[in-house]
C-alpha cells in the first residue's frame, strides 16, 4: 500500500473516466483512474480505496473479472450502460453495494459516493 | 347477430316450401292430364250419343217394317171383300177366320162424310155404329197401305188400329184392323233380343205423350225417358210416330266411360309423382350449393386469417429489427451522454448558476437537450429489453393513488379519481410505470387545461385501468398505431411511452386499446389485466 486513494473510476470510455474523475476531484475527492480491469487491479493491489466505480463492459478484462479477482474489495458502485441482469447481480451478492445506469446525474453520483466515503470539503 | 338469425330463418322458410320447379311441374303434368281428361270424356259422349242415335234409327225401322206386315194381313181379306162387290158377309165369313183373341176386324162404308159399320167381327165394334168424327177423318186418307189410327193408351192397355182403304177396296169402303195390347208387357227384353241394350218407348203421336204410349221396354216408373235420349219417328205413309230411346249400360264400352278418369287419376299421380322427384332433387343440389357456400365462406376467412397472421409477423419482424437497431442505438449513446452531461456539469460549476449572459442561454439549451436525449436513452432500452414481471398480489387502488400522488397534475387541470379495490396479480412497479406513463400523457393532451380522470374496476375476470382525459383526442385513422414505437403525435415525444405501455401490459397478458370519437372529446385508453386464477378472492367467488 503506497498511497491513500477515496475513489477509483474504471471506464474504458476516456471521457468518460475523465469528466467523472474531474467531478469528483472538484468535489474534494483523491481519485484513481483505471482504462480497464487489469489497470483497475493493479491500482488496488497498490493502494487503499475508499470506494469503485466500476463499468462492467470493457475490453480485455471487464468488470466480472475484476470482481472475481478480489475476495475483500473495497464497496464496489456498479456504472454500466447496461442493466445488470438478476443472474449476475445475484452472483456479485453483498460486494456491490449499488448499480447505476449511465448516464447518471453528477449530482447522484456524488451522494452515492458520499455516503460510502463521506462528504468532502473541496468544489 | 339479429341478422344472422333472421337469415336462418328465412333459409329454414325456403327449405319449407316446395320449389317453383316441382310446383310447375305438378301443375303441367295435372292440367295435361285434366285436358286429356275432358277430350276423350268429349269423345266418349259423342260416340256414345251417336251410337244411341244410330240405335234409335235402327229400332224406328225395326218398328215400322214389323208394322208394314199389317198391309198384306189385311190385303188377302181386302182382294175377298172387292171381288164380292162389297158383301159383308162375304167379309164376315173371312174375318172369322183371320181374327184371334181381342182383335177386331170391321168392314166400314162412308154414308155422307162420317163412316158406319157394315160388318164387325171382335168385340168393340157393332153393326150399324157410327164412328166419331175424327176417326172417319182418318178412314177417309186410308189407301193401299196400312195407315195407323190414333194409339190410346189409359194406364193399362192401349189400342189402336190400321186401316186400308181405296183401290185395295171398294170405293167408300174402309177395312180396320183394331187391336188391344198391354204396352209393359208385350215386349219383354231379354239379351237376346235386338237392341236388348235399349230402353224404347214407342208413342203413336209425333210427339212422346204417355197417352199415346203405345209400347215401352222399360218399367212405367222409368217412363217418360229422360237424360241422354234419341228421339226417331217411324212413318206409317203420312203418319209419323215416336220412338225415344235410351242406353241401359254404356254404348260404347266402360273403358271408354272409364278412360278419361284412369287418365285422369294416372295423370295426377304422375304429377305428384315427378313433382316429388324434382323437389328432392332440388333439394339436393339446394343443399350442395349451400355446403358448397359455407366451404367457399370458411376458406375466405381461413385465407383472411392466413393474411392478418401474416401481416402480423411481417409487422413483428419489422419491429423485431427496430428494436435491435434501437437496442444498439440507446446503448451507444449511453456513454456519450454521460460523457457530455459530466461535462455539462462542470461547466456549470465553472461558470455559475446563472452563468454569465454570454454563456448561460446556451449552457441550459445544452444541459436540457442533453436531458431529453437521456430520457429518449433510457426508454430506448426499456422498450427493447422489458424486465420480466414479478408478479404479486397488488391492490390497483393502492397503485393509482401512489402514482396520482408522485405525478400531480400541472396547475389548471382538475384531475378526478375514482378507484374502486381490485386485487390483480402483478408487477407492481410496472403496472406504477404503465400509469404513470398514461397519465402523464393525459397531462400533456389537455395542455395545461382540462380535465383527466382516471378510473380502476373490475370487469369480469379482468381488472379495468382506464384513463381519460378532455383533450383533441386522437384521429380515427391513427388507432392503435399510437401504441407502435417511434410513433407520437407530440413535438417533443419520444414515441416509445405507450409502447412500453402496451409491452408491459401485454407481458401481464393483458390488452390496451385507445377510444376516441368525435361526439365525446379526448381519448380514453382503457387497459385490461387478467385478474389471475391464483387470485384467492376470486376462487370464493367461483363457490359462492
Amino acid at each position: 500500500m503506497t498511497g491513500e486513494t477515496d475513489v477509483l473510476v474504471v471506464d474504458d470510455e476516456p471521457d468518460v473516466r475523465s469528466s467523472v474523475a474531474d467531478i469528483l476531484r472538484q468535489a474534494g475527492y483523491r481519485v484513481q483512474e483505471a482504462a480497464d480491469g487489469n489497470e483497475a487491479l493493479d491500482v488496488l493491489a497498490r493502494e487503499r480505496v475508499g470506494a469503485v466505480l466500476l463499468d462492467m463492459v470493457m475490453p480485455r478484462c471487464d468488470g466480472m473479472a475484476v470482481m472475481d479477482a478480489l475476495d475483500d474489495p473495497p464497496p464496489v458502485v456498479v456504472v454500466s450502460a447496461r442493466r445488470v441482469e438478476a443472474a449476475a447481480r445475484t452472483k456479485l451478492g453483498a460486494k456491490v453495494v449499488d448499480y447505476l445506469e449511465k448516464p447518471v446525474r453528477p449530482e447522484v453520483l456524488l451522494g452515492r459516493v458520499a455516503t460510502i466515503v463521506g462528504a468532502r470539503s473541496g468544489g | 347477430m339479429g341478422a344472422a338469425v333472421g337469415a336462418v330463418e328465412r333459409e329454414n322458410a325456403r327449405a319449407r316450401r316446395a320449389s317453383p320447379l316441382a310446383v310447375l311441374v305438378a301443375l303441367v303434368i295435372a292440367g295435361a292430364s285434366l285436358a286429356g281428361f275432358f277430350v276423350f270424356n268429349g269423345n266418349a259422349e259423342h260416340q256414345e250419343k251417336t251410337l244411341l242415335d244410330s240405335d234409335a234409327q235402327q229400332a224406328s225401322l225395326y218398328v215400322a217394317s214389323a208394322f208394314s206386315a199389317i198391309g198384306p194381313y189385311l190385303d188377302s181379306l181386302a182382294t175377298a171383300v172387292t171381288l164380292s162387290g162389297g158383301s159383308p158377309a162375304v167379309f164376315a165369313s173371312r174375318a172369322k177366320a183371320l181374327s184371334s183373341g181381342g182383335n177386331s176386324l170391321v168392314l166400314a162404308d162412308e154414308q155422307g162424310g162420317v163412316y158406319v159399320v157394315e160388318s164387325a167381327v171382335g168385340p168393340g165394334f157393332s153393326d150399324g155404329e157410327s164412328l166419331s168424327p175424327a176417326v172417319s177423318a182418318i178412314l177417309s186418307k186410308a189407301g193401299a197401305t196400312a195407315t195407323p189410327g190414333p194409339v190410346v193408351f189409359n194406364g193399362k192397355t192401349s189400342s189402336c188400329f190400321f186401316a186400308v182403304g181405296p183401290p185395295d177396296t171398294p170405293s167408300g169402303s174402309v177395312i180396320l184392323f183394331s187391336f188391344t195390347i198391354r204396352p209393359f208387357v208385350a215386349s219383354v227384353v231379354t239379351a237376346a233380343k235386338p237392341f236388348a241394350l235399349l230402353r224404347v218407348a214407342l208413342y203413336g203421336s209425333s210427339h212422346a205423350s204417355t197417352g199415346t204410349l203405345f209400347v215401352a221396354t222399360a218399367r212405367p216408373d222409368e217412363l217418360p225417358l229422360t237424360g241422354t235420349v234419341a228421339v226417331a219417328h217411324p212413318v206409317f205413309g203420312t203418319v209419323h210416330w215416336t220412338l225415344v230411346a235410351q242406353a241401359r249400360v254404356s254404348l260404347v264400352g266402360s273403358f271408354a266411360r272409364q278412360a278419361p278418369y284412369i287418365i285422369l287419376a294416372l295423370g295426377l299421380f304422375l304429377a305428384l309423382l315427378l313433382a316429388g322427384i324434382v323437389e328432392v332433387l332440388d333439394r339436393r343440389s339446394r343443399y350442395a350449393a349451400r355446403i358448397a357456400d359455407e366451404r367457399t365462406a370458411d376458406l375466405r376467412a381461413t385465407l383472411a386469417d392466413l393474411r392478418e397472421a401474416q401481416d402480423a409477423v411481417v409487422r413483428g419482424e419489422r419491429l423485431t429489427a427496430l428494436g435491435e437497431m434501437a437496442s444498439v442505438v440507446g446503448h451507444e449513446l449511453r456513454n456519450p451522454l454521460a460523457a457530455v452531461i459530466n461535462a455539462l456539469y462542470l461547466l456549470r460549476r465553472q461558470l455559475g448558476d446563472p452563468a454569465d449572459d454570454r454563456y448561460e442561454k446556451h449552457l441550459a439549451m445544452a444541459e436540457r437537450e442533453t436531458t431529453k436525449a437521456a430520457a429518449l436513452a433510457e426508454d430506448l432500452t426499456a422498450f427493447v429489453r422489458p424486465r420480466e414481471p414479478r408478479k404479486e398480489q397488488v391492490e390497483l387502488s393502492e397503485v393509482v393513488r401512489e402514482v396520482v400522488e408522485a405525478v400531480p397534475p400541472p396547475a389548471e387541470v382538475a384531475l378526478d379519481v375514482d378507484a374502486e379495490t381490485v386485487s390483480v396479480f402483478a408487477d407492481r412497479h410496472q403496472l406504477a410505470e404503465v400509469l404513470t406513463n398514461l397519465v402523464t400523457n393525459a397531462y400533456q393532451a389537455v395542455n395545461g387545461n382540462g380535465s383527466v380522470r382516471v378510473s380502476a374496476r373490475r370487469a369480469g375476470e379482468a381488472a379495468e385501468l382506464a384513463v381519460e382525459d378532455s383533450g383533441p383526442g386522437i384521429d380515427a385513422a391513427v388507432g392503435d398505431r399510437v401504441f407502435e414505437p417511434f410513433f407520437t403525435t407530440k413535438h417533443d415525444g419520444t414515441g416509445l411511452g405507450l409502447a412500453i405501455v402496451r409491452r408491459l401490459v401485454e407481458a401481464h397478458g393483458g390488452h390496451v386499446a385507445i377510444e376516441s370519437s368525435s361526439e365525446r372529446h379526448g381519448a380514453r385508453v382503457v387497459v385490461e389485466i387478467p385478474v389471475d386464477s391464483a387470485d384467492p378472492t376470486d376462487a370464493v367467488g367461483v363457490v359462492t
